[in-house]
């Protein structure tokens, strides 16, 4: 989740270890002393990519015709949705939370 | 990295056996959606159910209420403060843990507190035996033949297999179910 919530707003996480201006990041009722940024595992940037290319962001229109067009990505494995690993389902499901979360 | 496909097989050695030469190593599948539900069925089957930390809080504070002990509402605000603290994975505040270890040998006399304990015990010794016959899909430098009857290894062949093996394989199944709380927070 805290991947996620750093590819969604890379911009609160920019800089080093502190913020700024002493404060701390609050992410998903945690507080965070050190950028979580720096706390981010290379597999879990990897399953963000992952999360990027399957769970594509809705389009929005504006105007009149107001709202989301849905859109549809790949699935993580080859096959049908019966060959994924329900684990990686989950957690695909679990990252499009955090950015709901992040997003509202 | 979690595994992306229910195709994938995950290498298990046993951890008495790492930096042997040629170690037993054994594999298993990360269960597909459909898979996953099976496994729980089979679990529900056998009776196996892992009790809720709700559900263990709740006996515990009627035990204290009914057996009303002079701190009883010391006690009972521990339990909450605990329970609160291990849900947030927290650790407990110390003076509180001291608190509820306290009624600890009370509570092992009571038989609906025993209840739970023993249907966690039961669980946490089927589970892995159950992943492990589910989805073992393959082992090497193991002395039987591997072998799956009806989707699934046989119970002679899983006795076979050393206890600590099972429980490391069926250990490593059980975790590819779903994402731990680590996976989860990064």
């Amino acid at each position: 989740m805290v991947a996620v919530a750093v590819a969604v707003r890379p911009g609160d996480f920019r800089g080093g270890e502190a913020a700024p201006d002493g404060s701390a990041w609050e992410l998903f009722g945690e507080r965070h002393e050190r950028n979580p940024r720096l706390g981010v595992p290379d597999w879990a940037w990897a399953m963000v990519q992952i999360w990027r290319q399957c769970r594509p962001m809705p389009a929005l229109i504006r105007g009149m015709a107001a709202g989301a067009i849905p859109v549809v990505g790949p699935l993580p494995g080859s096959g049908g949705a019966g060959d994924q690993a329900a684990v990686m389902l989950d957690a695909l499901d679990l990252m499009d939370e955090a950015a709901a979360r992040m997003r509202a | 990295m979690l595994p992306i496909s229910a195709k994938d097989r995950v290498p298990v050695i046993p951890p008495d056996c790492e930096g042997q030469d040629d170690p037993p190593t054994y594999y298993v599948k990360p269960a597909s959606v459909f898979e996953r539900a099976a496994f729980n069925r089979e679990m529900t089957l056998r009776g196996a159910a892992y009790p809720s930390d709700a559900q263990a809080y709740a006996v515990m504070r009627a035990v204290i209420r009914e057996s009303a002990p002079a701190n009883a509402e010391a006690l009972l605000e521990a339990v909450d403060a605990v329970e609160a603290d291990r849900r947030e994975g927290r650790e407990p505040d110390p003076e509180h843990a001291a608190l509820l270890a306290g009624i600890e040998p009370v509570l092992a006399e009571v038989p609906e507190f025993l209840a739970v304990a023993a249907k966690r015990a039961h669980y946490l010794e089927v589970a892995p035996l159950v992943a492990m016959q589910m989805f073992c899909v393959g082992w090497e430098n193991v002395g039987a033949r591997f072998r799956r009857v009806g989707g699934r290894l046989p119970e002679e062949l899983l006795a076979e297999v050393p206890q600590l093996h099972a429980l490391a394989v069926g250990s490593k199944a059980l975790e590819l179910l779903r994402p731990t709380e680590t996976q989860r927070k990064n």
